[in-house]
């Protein structure tokens, strides 16, 4: 869960908490995801603790996850209504609401996180004039970056996702020389987005705020820009391509290459060149030192104690061991920070001869890098689909390792 | 004009569980308009078809279909691109701005069959 969202998540929660609603009702929680999980520590931190979560993936229901039961949403109706509030923090309100609702169930329903301005279930005449007017306003950024960039082709990253912009990356020059483009701008919603793009080419990157973002992109679609292309596989942006995983396992990766780009299967992703060299390399032991990346933005974190003995079974064995932290990340315990930056994590794991982490957007980042790659995945389902996050996310050249309650480190 | 369809579509939100718009070349709306009462016709749920084309009616389906002016598909499409109004309205159509199912099934990774049974969901 990215920032701004966690803070804005835990603001509206505190004005909930203020109103003393929560203490009140029996609290339920709908979606099983990184989001939701984020909310239900942020419950058990102020002594409240959730009923249920619920969610329509038949296969999660029974499951627990931190002593929370996961039900179907039907499930919400056996308690009075009165009594109850479900608290929504994923992308799906509006669609989450209206189930409810269709269902039958008349209690509280809030949304703690509001980053679907996309979605608003209402054809009143004040609800389009909005909408109108955020188009309008994306219009105007779309007319900056022409006046800015002109004749430049705009591709637009929506998701602040260094995995997502890495496959757009890979891709992108086939799709350019298909359409016969040649100047383009990529535009994302983040800096260490735009140093993914660097990685690959030195094309102009704008970086935009999210909202701002958003609004351009719903111009351009309103608009059917025959000048921009939205490079990314769900929804708001383009119609369901991800439903297809309801059938069909498709790693992300083809996702992309034949369902965003129209390109042929067997189409070879670029590889990034515009690495540049860390300049404290002499600080890693050659090729006996480990690179732990534990932090990752939308995916559920994994339990600290994984990471404690994967970190003593290195140290143990006279590895230098450090993390990758950013921002006010923190190291690992026992571990040294690194910061390198995104151009340079490519020489940082070479030097230290192992990376481990977390299946994050830095996995893509260094998958070309020479040395021995570790990616641990949380053992939950892609969205509502019945595939775990592995099937999706697996890398060539990877140790591709699921972490499931039992886990235990091997060591190699 | 745009009142009127703006009221008509509330009123087969009301009436219907999902309704299909679908845009593009007459060839690829018979194609989908017809694979819609194919998919479609054995649910309990009430579906309504919406395109240009002119199409007679199937019998023995629970699929209603309406053949709707330019005018009225161009409004449709500009609301469905403005925002989600709702998630039981859906466009089908190819697209030139991002990726679609048809990419996916154009490159051979899904066949049209598979596209159907995405819509039967």
């Amino acid at each position: 869960m990215e920032v701004q969202y966690y803070k804005e998540m835990r603001d509206r929660f505190h004005e909930l908490n203020q109103s003393g609603i929560l203490k009140q009702k029996k609290i339920f929680l709908f979606g099983h995801c990184n989001a939701t999980e984020e909310l239900a520590k942020l419950l058990e931190e102020n002594e409240y603790a959730a009923a249920a979560i619920l969610d329509n993936n038949t296969a999660k229901h029974g499951k627990i996850y931190q002593g929370i039961p996961v039900v179907p949403p039907s499930a919400v109706l056996s308690e009075a209504a009165d009594s109850v509030i479900v608290c929504i923090v994923t992308r799906f309100y509006e669609a989450m609401h209206a189930q409810l609702r269709s269902l039958g169930f008349t209690g509280e329903i809030r949304k703690l996180v509001d980053y679907n301005t996309y979605a608003e279930y209402s054809l009143s005449e004040e609800t389009i004039k909005r909408k109108w007017k955020r188009i309008e306003r994306g219009k105007n950024s779309v007319d900056g970056l022409e006046r800015k960039y002109p004749f430049h082709f705009r591709i637009f990253c929506p998701f602040s996702a260094l995995g997502d912009v890495y496959f757009c990356m890979s891709y992108l020059p086939y799709f350019l020389r298909r359409r016969g483009k040649k100047d383009y701008i990529v535009c994302v919603p983040g800096n260490a987005c735009a140093k993914v793009v660097s990685l690959f080419d030195d094309c102009p990157v704008e970086i935009m705020p999210q909202k701002e973002l958003d609004a351009a992109i719903q111009a351009e679609l309103y608009l059917q820009d025959e000048n921009a292309f939205i490079a990314h596989q769900d929804r708001p942006y383009v119609v369901n391509i991800s439903k297809a995983l309801y059938l069909q396992k498709i790693p992300l990766e083809k996702i992309y290459c034949c369902g965003v780009f129209g390109l042929p299967e067997e189409t070879k992703p670029i590889a990034p060149k515009r690495w540049k060299e860390y300049g404290d390399l002499d600080r890693i032991d050659k090729h006996h030192a480990v690179i732990f990346s534990p932090y990752a933005k939308s995916v559920t974190a994994l339990p600290e104690a994984v990471w404690e003995e994967i970190v003593s079974d290195y140290s143990e064995q006279g590895y230098q061991v450090f993390t990758n932290v950013t921002g006010d990340e923190e190291p690992l315990k026992g571990t040294i920070s690194i910061s390198p930056d995104i151009c340079e994590m490519r020489s940082v794991v070479e030097r230290a001869g192992t990376f481990i982490g977390i299946r994050s957007g830095m996995c893509d980042v260094i998958r070309t890098a020479d040395c021995r790659k570790v990616a641990l995945y949380p053992d939950y389902h892609y969205c509502d689909t019945q595939w775990k996050s592995i099937d999706i996310y697996a890398i060539d050249g990877f140790e591709n390792i699921v972490v499931k309650e039992d886990f235990v480190w091997k060591r190699s | 004009m745009c009142e009127d369809i703006l009221k008509d579509l509330e009123t087969d939100l009301e009436e219907y569980n999902e309704i299909f718009l679908v845009s593009g070349t007459e060839e690829f709306q018979d194609k989908i308009v017809d694979s819609l009462f194919e998919t479609r016709n054995k649910k309990h749920d009430k579906i309504l078809v919406l395109a240009s084309l002119e199409k007679k009616p199937v019998e023995k389906t629970a699929v209603v279909y309406r053949q709707i002016g330019e005018e009225a598909a161009n409004y449709l499409c500009g609301l469905y691109y403005m925002y989600e109004f709702s998630n039981r309205f859906h466009l089908i159509s190819k697209m030139n701005i991002c990726g679609s199912l048809f990419c996916l099934e154009d490159t051979g990774v899904i066949k049209f069959e598979e596209v159907k049974a995405i819509w039967t969901r």
